[in-house]
């Protein structure tokens, strides 16, 4: 059974097609090697996050170093300047709000990076046809798109934090920060979680809206820089800080500082800001919804 | 006939004011058929609506045993249904074997299954060698067969293939033609043809569906189509060729125009064969020097569908 051009055969497959519950998995892990395909942005995105988060691991294994009392004569000059330098930032809760916010700007990068032409792409190219003739629903889709966006930002912030904590955890006399400070855990983790489900949210919207990943790069920069722009220097001209709640980071701040017991800067409820966050991942994802209802089946 | 593989009862797709299907009425039978038409005749479209991805807005629309206007129907169509689509649809970053295989895990293989059929269906349409290359290297042939592999690789009974010889040369045509009248004929595959090129339908199908805004204007099978409404001789003859053609005209045969001084009849639906125009040499004692049958080309069929009034090979002559 050969074509008369062709010396291969076509063999006939004898497997099964299995009907699975979560057919999102494969969209997103066919996303994911993609994205890894790349080394140099690989490095220059992730390359300064990982030395933060490393600076990070030793400035809460030197906390604990110093509150177990084990450092060495010879070491504990170092550390107790390293303490003294960096007194306000020696529980654990603060150094991972800290730095969520100095790793904040690259993950919104990596995030943008390797999801803003997720669906711009894809529609550009027509490749929306090669997912809708197989057997996906568009739930299906937008969940496997998400799932490449959570996995960079998750890369980005949430793996970080999960490290600060285990070397937190380890280097705890007694395994204390774990039976003291057990609560940080979970919070800091369903924080950085959040963050990245709020900014991989937007970053799909946006592609969704635009023809191309730079468009979306510049879209997603442009929006948030504009806004955060905006509402710093209305609340600096009218000496009313209620302008900053219009800034997603801003507000994401305020969340931490109530989620962690520190003391809240701004005057609104920061339920107030969880209610915002909640509300734009909604509408964000309530555009993806229709605008990848519209690749799929048009009715 | 066996059970038809798509059926079709009077499917309404508009876009707005423009009317891409009206009133489409069509049973697709098992095996290679050729949706025939022009630019803008709705083939497209329909190929979409069989797949669920366009819904119409009215009429019926069955596929394989399933309705794809319906969210289940369309996963049990897409589950056994392979489609190449007619554009540069493919993800640049990714080489042939990773998109046929993701391809084939979001269709439900296992990921060994996926990663085995994506190397045979490779091999099948002859990418073995550029398999593991960036999709962006890939010439235009390549992403044609990329696009043919990919619909295969779960092993559907049906293939809905949207102008797959688009953008081929020559030899690129004829494989890719050769590839897919294997596919119906020797690996008993079902296959929609969507084309405007007539030769490449002629050379695959078997039966063909003529669509022209949004309508069909005639179903049948290639040979029924070419053989014409009545059997179609080209005649040479020596002795009284006025007679000849005279009494054949009163037994209300049509002259057709033939060339070289012959003379092209077409007999009545009924005749069968050339008996009657031996019958008619006889009466007036001229004899038949040369007699053929003639076949219309499907380029004579579709002129004639899309332009009835010019229909060169049916063009009536004078009786001499």
């Amino acid at each position: 059974m050969k074509a008369s051009t062709h010396t291969e055969i076509y063999r006939p497959f004898d497997g099964e097609i299995r009907e699975r519950a979560l057919r999102f998995v494969p969209i997103a892990l066919s996303g994911i090697r993609v994205g890894f395909k790349k080394k140099l942005p690989l490095l220059l995105l992730f390359g300064p996050l990982a030395i933060t988060c490393i600076v990070y691991c030793v400035m809460v294994n030197v906390r604990f170093t110093l509150e177990s009392g084990q450092a060495l004569e010879g070491q504990r000059l170092q550390a107790q300047m390293m303490a003294a330098a960096m007194e306000t930032l020696l529980a654990v809760s603060k150094l991972i709000v800290d730095f969520m916010q100095r790793a904040q700007f690259f993950a919104l990068l990596a995030i943008t990076w390797y999801g803003g032409g997720l669906i711009a792409e894809d529609r550009r190219l027509g490749a929306h046809l090669l997912y809708f003739s197989r057997p996906i629903t568009r739930t299906d889709y937008v969940l496997g798109k998400l799932g490449v966006c959570f996995w960079f930002g998750a890369l980005a912030v949430v793996y970080p934090v999960i490290v600060i904590n285990l070397v937190a955890a380890f280097s705890s006399p007694d395994w204390s920060y774990v039976t003291g400070e057990g609560d940080v855990i979970w919070k800091s983790i369903l924080f950085a979680l959040f963050w990245v489900l709020a900014v991989a949210s937007l970053v799909l919207c946006v592609s969704s809206l635009v023809a191309r990943k730079t468009f979306a790069l510049v879209s997603v920069f442009g929006i948030v820089m504009l806004v955060e722009a905006v509402a710093n220097v209305a609340a600096e001209i009218t000496d009313d800080a209620h302008f900053r709640i219009a800034s997603l980071f801003t507000n994401f701040a305020h969340l931490a500082n109530y989620l962690f017991d520190r003391e809240l800067v701004q005057p609104w409820n920061p339920l107030l800001s969880l209610a915002l966050i909640v509300a734009g991942i909604a509408g964000a994802l309530t555009v993806v919804w229709l605008r990848v209802r519209r690749l799929e089946v048009v009715g | 006939m066996s059970e038809p593989i798509v059926s079709l009862r009077g499917l309404v797709k508009r876009y707005g004011a423009v009317v891409a299907l009206d009133g489409v009425d069509a049973e697709l039978p098992r095996g290679t058929v050729g949706l025939l038409g022009p630019n803008g005749a709705g083939k497209t479209t329909l190929l979409k609506v069989l797949l669920g991805l366009l819904v119409p807005q009215a009429g019926e629309v069955r596929i394989a045993g399933a309705d794809p206007r319906t969210a289940a129907g369309r996963l049990a169509v897409r589950r056994s249904v392979g489609y190449m689509p007619e554009g540069d649809c493919l993800m640049p970053e990714m080489t042939g074997v990773e998109l046929v295989a993701a391809l084939g895990r979001i269709t439900g293989l296992s990921r060994e299954d996926a990663m085995m059929r994506s190397h045979e269906v490779l091999d099948y349409v002859e990418l073995e060698e550029v398999r593991y290359r960036p999709l962006d290297d890939y010439s235009t042939g390549m992403k044609q067969r990329l696009k043919l592999a990919q619909a295969l690789v779960h092993d559907p009974d049906l293939l809905l293939l949207d102008e797959p010889t688009n953008g081929l040369d020559p030899r690129g045509r004829r494989d890719m033609l050769d590839l897919i009248r294997d596919l119906g004929e020797a690996q008993g595959k079902s296959v929609v043809l969507c084309s405007h090129l007539l030769h490449d339908v002629e050379r695959t199908c078997e039966f063909v569906v003529i669509l022209n805004k949004g309508r069909v204007v005639r179903t049948d099978s290639i040979a029924a189509m070419t053989g014409g409404d009545g059997l179609r001789l080209r005649v040479a003859v020596e002795g009284p060729r006025e007679d000849f053609a005279r009494r054949l005209t009163e037994r209300g045969y049509k002259l057709l125009a033939g060339a070289d001084g012959e003379l092209a009849i077409e007999l009545d639906s009924r005749e069968s064969d050339a008996d009657p125009v031996f019958e008619v040499a006889a009466e007036v004692g001229a004899a038949i020097t040369r007699l053929d049958e003639v076949r219309m080309t499907l380029e004579e069929v579709f002129l004639k569908e899309m332009l009835p009034g010019l229909d060169p090979a049916r063009a009536e002559v004078d009786v001499p």
